[in-house]
């Protein structure tokens, strides 16, 4: 890699480095401490020591995700990415097969994760092929049509399932068809627009070191796992850090939108928009959507246990760099999807109004803070959380004293973002059901 | 729980465990972490084991009480019986008092009922364990049943039933279930049937369980940030005390072979269909199942599984597949679930029969080759072996799913089962594939059961 590129990429990664959370500052509570260091290409990689299993997991987290998708091209990030983990011959898939690696991908908003598993003694040669495989990626049309093809297998399976369904909906509503609101798997137009080009400028682009990081997280002792990445994912192209594409939240067009199905039950959602991500802000909203609907016992749960309204109540944080995104759903017997809806609509109004308490605050702090730890117990989980952390321009280093920033949160503190940010006037409401029960 | 999350936690379960009961039980295995296994006087079965890594402790309660228990009369009733215990107020307080002190406490609870067992689960910071570990006692087996949650129960679990039936997935599972064992216990709906449900009282329900819910019929395990001489003293004082009881469960009957092939087809507001095959297998103390576990991992699951190249290769009949094995006490049930257009279902199953008519005469390793053509071929047996070595290693990751794994263990296996070479994986080989293939998939009945859009609609 030319020193030049090195420089700039470093002076970008120290004005980007998030303030308040350094690594001598907090003290690190999940697993073993990790270290992070830097490669000759540039990439930055965290690596943690993991004995509870001889297996390993490797995590490349991609800056480019469905808001880097250009306008009418919604689905380019999801193809690219995919398109990059085909395996071009056969005697490649066969020795991962051999090995019993496997690799998946996972695209959102601002990244996407490339996760490899591996049993740990065949980490090096699983690496081998995959870094193989991503520096020299064979985009033909034939490889293109397969993938544009389970793309539109995925579109229908987004719409049959209605938690996935709402998420895509809400994304829409709040960003319009771009950025976060771009379809993950793209639509027809898209996918007929998007060609070979498209692919590989987007790859050339964002599959560079200076656009990439990776967590490991291994029972492989230092004196191994550190050439061992060096030797691999050093060989990734070098390349800056890209600017992302600005987002622009707009206000809903309107408060309230139906989706009609032949389904028993009504799907009735809440969301609303919370501000951009910062570890600060991270943390309160992890805190907000736990004591609202994660878990039995949940501020929600009245609907299910006084109510009978519901099976189970629950509440989804999309963390979005630019604008985080809250959602609240139930499922009812779609005859009392009315009841349902105004039963919610009141208890959240009571959120709002009231916020919480001292003794209810501390109870929720000791939920959430368990509840993450126990997110994050396997080393694929506590991967894919510090690359996430990584991708979206965090630190990793949240995970580690995420316990101790939750016990921070304050009575007021807490209280004044339910006060800002949950207010009625910014719902939206969603309701997927049997169009007879829909109506007002 | 998702039902569909579960059921892998209970096909997992079952050879994950092999590695960590065999580790216990010797108790000196190099690299294996501190257990202990012991049996109270009261019958209670126990497991403790260490694991440092997090400040967390996870526990699980199995029972030997579950649908296989019902009569016409009672179907649903253990399944009411877990919402009423694990919502329901004990101790002086009610259900939501409950509730929020447990959260308060940082614990995480949970229930699941299936035809041989039903489970308590809960995991809480370490500080917690005991007080979580007394407060999963007192739920149990000091639950208070009252008629008013009882009534709302009820309309919770009709909640829960139609949820499932607009779920393809978790509905296809269950029907082709049903289908699959018609005439047999695990034919019944863990559900129940609806009008026992809307007619069960406090005495009904007390009576169904009385004899079912005791330590003798029970097993405890813990994993997770303890000292295990601490927390078998605790368990020795509190659940030791606990009255004596013996195991009452019914016994399963072993399903036989299926007599005839079935097929099903029923219609919902989606855009993809579902086809799902089901086979009759060898139940959880059989000596095969765990070369049928391994067999139904290289046919549909991993990196590339062998039924990939058959059904998504080519014309790509397939959108997606998943294969797996549920080892249950009286038999068990294979599970072919395919994602794919209407149009296609009629070449997938054509494909599928021509293939399996083939299956036992497959060559799964590279060794089954003559050497020149060896370095051309996957090694579909090497690569299983390795990745559920991974695929276990993740899954004993989890203090929760180890901890259910192994209190779920200790009341299904038997001391016959599981002495054959067929016990460690690194030993089945491709004949063992091949023959399990021939007995329980080749040319087998089934059941099918497809789930398509409704007719007419507009995409």
């Amino acid at each position: 890699m030319k020193t030049g590129k090195i420089s700039v990429y470093c002076l970008l990664v120290s004005l980007l480095w998030p303030a308040g959370i350094r690594p001598d500052e907090t003290s690190w509570r999940l697993g073993r401490e990790p270290q992070n260091y830097r490669l000759d290409n540039g990439l930055s990689v965290v690596w943690q020591r993991d004995d509870a299993a001889a297996n390993s997991v490797v995590v490349l987290v991609v800056r480019g995700g469905d808001r880097d998708d250009p306008p009418g091209k919604p689905g380019l990030a999801y193809l690219t990415g995919r398109l990059a983990l085909e395996i071009p011959d056969p005697k490649k898939l066969q020795q991962l097969m051999g090995f019993g690696s496997t690799f998946s991908l996972a695209v959102g908003g601002d990244y996407a994760l490339i996760t490899i598993r591996s049993l740990s003694r065949y980490l090096a040669p699983t690496l081998a092929v995959m870094t193989a495989i991503l520096t020299q990626p064979l985009f033909s049309d034939q490889r293109i049509d397969v993938i544009k093809d389970l793309m539109r297998h995925l579109q229908r399976m987004e719409t049959d399932n209605p938690t996935e369904f709402m998420r895509k909906t809400a994304g829409k509503t709040f960003f319009g068809p771009a950025a976060y609101g771009a379809a993950l798997f793209g639509d027809e137009a898209s996918l007929a627009q998007i060609g070979k080009k498209d692919i590989q400028s987007f790859f050339r682009s964002h599959y560079v070191s200076g656009n990439m990081a990776a967590v490991v997280i291994s029972d492989l002792g230092e004196e191994i796992i550190k050439p061992l990445i060096a030797a691999s994912l050093g060989s990734l192209p070098a390349g800056p850090g890209l600017p992302c594409r600005p987002v622009a939240a707009r206000k809903p067009e309107l408060p309230r939108l139906t989706v009609e199905r032949q389904s028993e039950q009504t799907h009735i959602s809440i969301s609303v928009l919370l501000p951009g991500l910062t570890a600060d802000g991270f943390v309160l909203a992890r805190l907000l959507e736990t004591w609202l609907g994660k878990g039995i016992g949940s501020r929600l749960w009245p609907l299910r246990g006084r109510a009978d309204l519901t099976y189970g109540v629950n509440a989804e944080l999309t963390p979005n760099k630019e604008a985080m995104l809250l959602s609240i759903y139930l499922r009812t017997d779609s005859d009392r999807s009315s009841e349902a809806q105004a039963e919610l609509a009141q208890l959240l109004r009571a959120v709002h109004e009231n916020g919480i308490g001292a003794a209810e605050l501390a109870a929720a702090q000791a939920y959430a803070r368990a509840d993450f730890w126990r997110e994050n117990e396997s080393r694929e989980r506590r991967a894919a959380t510090l690359a996430f952390l990584e991708g979206s321009g965090l630190s990793y280093r949240l995970a580690g004293d995420f316990g101790e920033r939750l016990e921070k949160i304050g009575l007021e503190e807490f209280n004044a973002f339910i006060r800002e940010w949950l207010a009625p006037e910014r719902w939206v409401t969603l309701l997927i059901g049997p169009p007879d029960k829909l109506a007002e | 729980m998702k039902t569909c999350q579960r059921s892998l936690v209970i096909a997992w379960s079952a050879l994950a465990m092999t590695w960590v009961w065999h580790g216990s039980a010797c108790g000196a295995v190099d690299n294996l972490p501190a257990s202990r296994n012991f049996t109270l006087d009261n019958g209670l079965r126990v497991f403790l084991q260490e694991k440092h890594d997090l400040p967390l402790t996870a526990m699980a309660l199995a029972m030997d009480l579950g649908t296989k228990d019902e009569t016409e009369q009672t179907s649903g009733y253990a399944h009411l019986l877990e919402h009423m215990l694990l919502f329901g107020g004990n101790d002086g307080r009610d259900g939501e008092a409950r509730l929020a002190e447990l959260r308060g406490h940082g614990v995480a609870h949970n229930a699941h009922t299936d035809h041989d067992l039903m489970t308590f689960e809960a995991s809480c910071p370490a500080a917690e364990s005991v007080w979580a570990l007394e407060r999963l006692r007192q739920t149990v087996f000091f639950g208070r049943l009252g008629p008013q949650q009882l009534e709302s129960e009820k309309r919770i679990i009709l909640e829960e039933i139609l949820q499932l039936r607009d779920n393809p997935v978790s509905l296809g599972r269950m029907l082709v279930m049903q289908q699959l064992f018609t005439g047999h216990p695990y034919g019944q709906p863990v559900f129940g049937d609806g009008r026992t449900i809307k007619t069960a009282t406090i005495e009904l329900l007390q009576a169904f369980y009385k004899r079912l819910l005791n330590p003798g019929g029970s097993a405890l395990a813990m994993v997770g940030d303890f000292v295990l001489s601490d927390m078998e003293k605790e368990i020795r004082r509190n659940w030791g005390a606990l009255t004596p009881g013996v195991q009452n469960a019914a016994v399963v009957p072993q399903a036989g072979r299926l007599q005839k092939n079935s097929e099903q087809q029923i219609e919902l507001d989606i855009n993809e269909s579902h086809l799902f095959f089901a086979w009759r297998a060898p139940g959880f103390n059989h000596e095969q199942r765990n070369p049928l576990t391994m067999l139904t991992h290289i046919l549909g699951r991993g990196l590339n599984p062998l039924l990939n190249g058959v059904l998504r290769g080519g014309r790509q009949a397939v959108d997606q597949l998943d294969m797996s094995y549920l080892p249950l006490r009286g038999g068990g049930m294979v599970l072919l679930h395919l994602t794919l257009k209407e149009k296609n279902i009629r070449n997938a199953r054509i494909e599928l029969s021509k293939f399996l008519s083939r299956l036992g005469f497959f060559n799964f390793s590279r060794t089954d080759f003559q050497q020149p053509d060896q370095s051309y071929v996957p090694d579909f047996l090497e690569s299983a072996r390795n990745q559920m070595s991974y695929n276990s290693g993740n899954f004993r990751e989890s203090a929760q799913n180890l901890s259910v794994a192994v209190a779920r263990f200790m009341l299904l296996r038997t001391a016959k089962g599981g002495d054959s070479h067929t016990e460690d994986g690194e030993r089945i080989t491709s004949t063992d594939l091949r023959h399990v293939a021939g007995k329980y998939l080749s040319g087998k009945k089934c059941a099918v059961l497809a789930i398509v859009p409704l007719a007419g609609k507009a995409k």
